[in-house]
């Protein structure tokens, strides 16, 4: 339970739970109580800092700010108002106030302590929607891709079938036909024509192949 | 609210099996290693790396895609998929801490030394639990090593407030300051630590013998 009336400029507002049964305050008891907890809480207030002194060990956590103090780094100062703006944006953020961008330099560092220290599940709808996307955009190999590799194999499975039913005896290298010159198709003593023949040449050569090629089958089914 | 994801292990000889119809173009074979691991790779490999929610589902997304393109070129090398799996997404998140270039736990050189790691012994990352549980606790070494950088008082509001969620009251009553006073001590925390984890500074924390 806060009460306005009894926050002082620049300061937190004073907690009343344990203030309920207090008779009321003029403006000018307020004023210095008001310096009074701002210097208890700066650590200037002569008196309770020689009470301290006097009575123990200093907290941690005063030793702290001592250090902070001697560091650069003093969480009890007072604060700039663009530090308590800040800070109060961060308190949104942190308490999971929607922002319409994705938050401070503060909020980043936090999202990264969170992520490395307790890293939360993906759900599981938009991991479906990913490995679905990345599924359905891959590329798939082109039309043309697909008839050159069907005809590799196709040759590939032909030269393998062929070596593997030639029995033993008539092996490849003894039965069946082996690619070589086109010399012995014709005279050598001919020389070719400065021009035309060439169709009749070819037709030659491929009638030739054609006989060798099926006298190869006729070898690899044991035919002959 | 949504169900989150989780991984189910695969034995070895269904992997197996499962790797090479992907080889071979089985979409729905690849997809079932995605889904398989594709939550362990954002939880314990892209998330703590990359800090973003955001960003490591991009991530995600960019690895995934990467792995459908370069599945064929996949070797089994008897040590599962998911060492493979996980040096794609950690050459992914490379890309990612480069283009950002902020505050982040992890430097793009901490990650190469992880894929230089993960290469010369994928054994090491064979069995998926395993890896996640190590990947996990080198983010949870990395965080305490930051938070050790900065002043004990800082490192306990962060500590609280953060890693614990812990609410302002709670943790303003453990520091013993006032609920306002405890905001500016959490931003100058969050500052300080942010100053911390510029790339100018020193490396941060062990990375453990992962």
């Amino acid at each position: 339970m806060k009460d306005p009336r009894f926050s002082a400029p620049g300061t937190a507002p004073l907690e009343l739970s344990e203030m309920d049964d207090e008779p009321p305050f003029d403006e000018a008891e307020l004023a210095h109580a008001a310096e009074t907890r701002r210097a208890l809480e700066e650590g200037t207030e002569p008196v309770a800092a020689a009470l301290q002194a006097a009575v123990g060990e200093p907290s941690p956590f005063d030793h702290a700010a001592l250090l902070a103090l001697a560091l650069g780094e003093a969480a009890d100062a007072a604060a700039s108002p663009e530090e308590q703006g800040a800070a109060e944006r961060l308190r949104g953020e942190l308490d999971g106030v929607p922002r319409p961008t994705e938050g401070s330099p503060e909020l980043r560092v936090t999202s990264a302590l969170r992520a490395a220290w307790a890293p939360r599940d993906l759900p599981a709808l938009r991991h479906e929607l990913l490995v679905t996307r990345a599924l359905s955009s891959a590329k798939r190999p082109p039309r043309r891709m697909f008839a050159f590799v069907a005809g590799a194999l196709a040759l590939a499975a032909s030269v393998g079938l062929a070596w593997r039913v030639l029995p033993g005896p008539s092996s490849p290298a003894d039965a069946v036909a082996v690619s070589r010159s086109t010399a012995s198709l014709f005279d050598p003593m001919t020389p070719f024509p400065r021009q035309g023949g060439t169709s009749e040449r070819v037709d030659r050569i491929a009638t030739a192949r054609a006989s060798e090629l099926r006298d190869n089958r006729f070898a690899a089914w044991g035919v002959r | 609210m949504v169900a989150a994801v989780s991984a189910v292990q695969v034995p070895n000889e269904a992997e197996h099996d499962l790797c090479d119809r992907a080889r071979d173009g089985d979409r729905e074979a690849l997809g079932r290693l995605l889904r398989t691991y594709g939550p362990v790779l954002y939880r314990s490999v892209l998330l703590p790396r990359l800090g973003s929610e955001a960003v490591a589902q991009d991530a995600l997304a960019e690895t995934y895609t990467r792995v459908v393109e370069r599945f064929p070129t996949f070797v089994w090398q008897g040590v599962g998929v998911y060492p493979w799996l996980r040096v794609v997404a950690l050459r992914i998140a490379i890309d990612h801490l480069r283009r950002r270039k902020r505050e982040t736990l992890f430097e793009p050189d901490d990650l190469a030394q992880e894929i230089d790691r993960a290469e010369q012994d994928p054994a090491a990352f064979a069995d998926a639990m395993l890896a996640e549980r190590r990947d996990r606790e080198v983010a949870k070494q990395r965080v305490e090593g930051a938070l050790g950088r900065i002043h004990p008082r800082y490192a306990l509001a962060i500590r609280r407030r953060v890693l614990e969620e812990k609410s302002r009251e709670e943790v303003a009553l453990e520091l013993g300051v006032t609920v306002s006073t405890f905001d500016v001590v959490m931003h100058r925390a969050l500052a300080s630590l942010k100053k911390a984890l510029l790339p100018s500074q020193a490396p941060v924390g062990e990375e453990g013998s992962s």
